[in-house]
């Protein structure tokens, strides 16, 4: 069994069956070494049902003969447990490097909203929590967050990608955070007069806008102090 | 007729009174054969053989059936179709996870046609986005044109404006169901909120507060219990004329009270359980753009 699970050439028939499957585009292959280390599994055996078949069924080591209802539950937590680990190894170095290529690509869609100016998006979870809510999409231009425009996207588990994976990534890659400098914004008019309660909560937002960026200079200059100090 | 789902049935009389279709012959190509195409009427034979195919002629007659249905969305007729279409969610829902399923509104951002595709707009969080079917995201903006949204919005006062739970005073006022206190109409729709919260310019503004309460008179009789089809029963005060900006509105605005039941949502950034910073560099810029005043005396009324 080992002798062939930890051959990276053989072709992985399950993973490239899961990442094929309608719904399933914004999954990255987890690499053979992540799955190989039993330490990357820790508190997963206890959620997902057969977690040892589920566990050979991914790495095509499943042999056992069984009838048709357990087949199928053991393909379902197989699904569910790939999942799982998705959500630990895209905060890995390597899975990050993966789902990047994948954004780049475009392969998690752009923002819906028109000043975004089909801004790619990536996805992401309201919890860690299994079952919580399904997979959203977030924008880093207009930092909000949307729902997929298909309906197939609804059975996918948003804990499977995590809350904070989008964050990290910026973090890891702070030079794709989008430029907001020049904020572009909607006030709707009749007859080319704005609307005057909308015009005013855009001016209430502006303020917003102005107070924030005197907080990111005053953030600036106690750097600058703090380095000079040093 | 592509995105058919957006457009509202202009009637016959419409496009038959020729003051309506005032200077749309000069944006049109083959005006005059695409207006009988649009009416069902047969085309002189001697004149059929001067004129190009017919697709070219189908293109013109598109083209003019939407001019004319962006001008047929003004009218109080218009409105009503479009106000039904609107309750049952024909333009689709905000694709913004914190608006809820808001319903949307087509809208153009040129009232000429060929500059722009529609776009729809979220009265909740008042921005607007891209159609998600590749039907819908080639219709001309311009068949909606940039009034529409805006109009329907000052037409139907029951959905909410974008100062969210702010609503009219206790005392000149029976709520208006909004689409979220639809939902949940028996708590809340019982108590309009007195008191706390009051603006302080509205004061200063009282001597137009007369205007404004009677133009909200009409929507307001509109029984708090009564949901979808009130929105359409309640479309008659404001018409082409009376839409447009005036003082009053400022007063409609500032009356207004905040609604402590409602909150207002913005979505905030996590990372490994703890809000980013704003001292990060990937941390957030944008909060502005998704806030709302807590109480109607934080924004400025000039
Ligand atoms: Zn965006
Ligand atoms: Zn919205």
């Amino acid at each position: 069994m080992d002798d062939f699970s930890s051959d990276s050439d053989c072709t992985k028939y399950w993973i490239d069956w899961f990442l094929g499957a309608q719904g399933n585009e914004f999954f990255c292959e987890i690499d053979d070494e992540f799955l190989n280390d039993r330490f990357n599994m820790t508190g997963l055996n206890s959620e997902v049902q057969y977690y040892q078949y589920a566990m050979d069924l991914i790495m095509d080591t499943f042999e056992r003969e069984c009838d048709d209802p357990t087949r199928e539950q053991i393909e379902r937590s197989a699904r569910h447990l790939y999942g799982l680990i998705h959500a630990r190894y895209i905060l890995t170095q390597r899975g990050l490097q993966k789902m990047l290529d994948k954004y780049k690509k475009g392969d998690f869609g752009v923002c819906p909203r028109v000043h975004c100016q089909r801004q790619p998006v990536l996805p992401i979870g309201l919890s860690d929590v299994p079952h919580s809510a399904p997979v959203k999409m977030f924008c880093m231009k207009c930092e909000d967050v949307y729902n997929p425009p298909s309906v197939r996207f609804a059975s996918i588990d948003g804990a499977y990608f995590g809350t904070s994976f989008p964050f990290l990534l910026f973090q890891a890659y702070p030079h794709l955070i989008p430029n907001k400098t020049s904020p572009e914004r909607f006030v709707p008019a009749i007859f080319g007069f704005k609307i005057h309660e909308h015009a005013r909560l855009a001016r209430w937002q502006e303020s917003k806008r102005l107070e924030l960026n005197k907080r990111l200079e005053q953030y600036e200059e106690e750097e600058r102090r703090r380095k000079r100090a040093q | 007729m592509k995105g058919h789902e957006y457009f509202a049935e202009v009637t016959e009389d419409f496009i038959e009174d020729d003051f309506n279709l005032t200077g749309l012959s000069s944006l049109v190509p083959y005006y005059k054969e695409a207006l009988d195409m649009i009416l069902d009427f047969e085309t002189d034979p001697d004149d059929a053989a001067h004129l190009p195919n017919i697709p070219i002629i189908e293109n013109s007659a598109d083209q003019l059936y939407g001019l004319i249905h962006a001008r047929f969305l003004l009218t109080r007729q218009g409105l009503a179709v479009m106000a039904e279409k609107y309750d049952l969610a024909h333009f689709g829902s905000c694709p913004r996870y914190l608006c809820h399923s808001t319903p949307l509104l087509p809208i153009g951002t040129s009232d000429l046609p060929s500059r722009d595709t529609v776009k729809l707009y979220c009265p909740n969080c008042t921005d607007i986005y891209s159609p998600a079917g590749k039907e819908e995201s080639e219709v001309d903006g311009a068949y909606f044109g940039t009034s529409f949204a805006g109009l329907f919005l000052k037409t139907y006062t029951d959905i909410p404006g974008p100062l969210g739970g702010l609503r009219i005073p206790a005392s000149t006022a029976v709520s208006h169901p909004t689409p979220k206190q639809k939902q949940s109409q028996s708590q809340q729709s019982s108590h309009p909120q007195s008191g706390n919260g009051t603006d302080p310019t509205s004061t200063a503004t009282s001597t137009s507060t007369a205007t404004t309460t009677s133009s909200q008179q009409q929507p307001t009789s509109t029984s708090p219990t009564a949901s979808a089809s009130s929105t359409t029963s309640s479309a008659s005060t404001t018409d082409r004329t009376t839409a447009t900006p005036s003082s009053s509105e400022d007063a409609a605005v500032s009356t207004l009270l905040h609604d402590s039941d409602s909150k207002w949502e913005v979505f905030q950034m996590h990372l490994f359980g703890f809000k980013v910073s704003e001292r990060a560099r990937s941390g957030p810029r944008m909060r502005w753009l998704r806030e709302r005043p807590r109480v109607l005396s934080d924004i400025n009324p000039f």
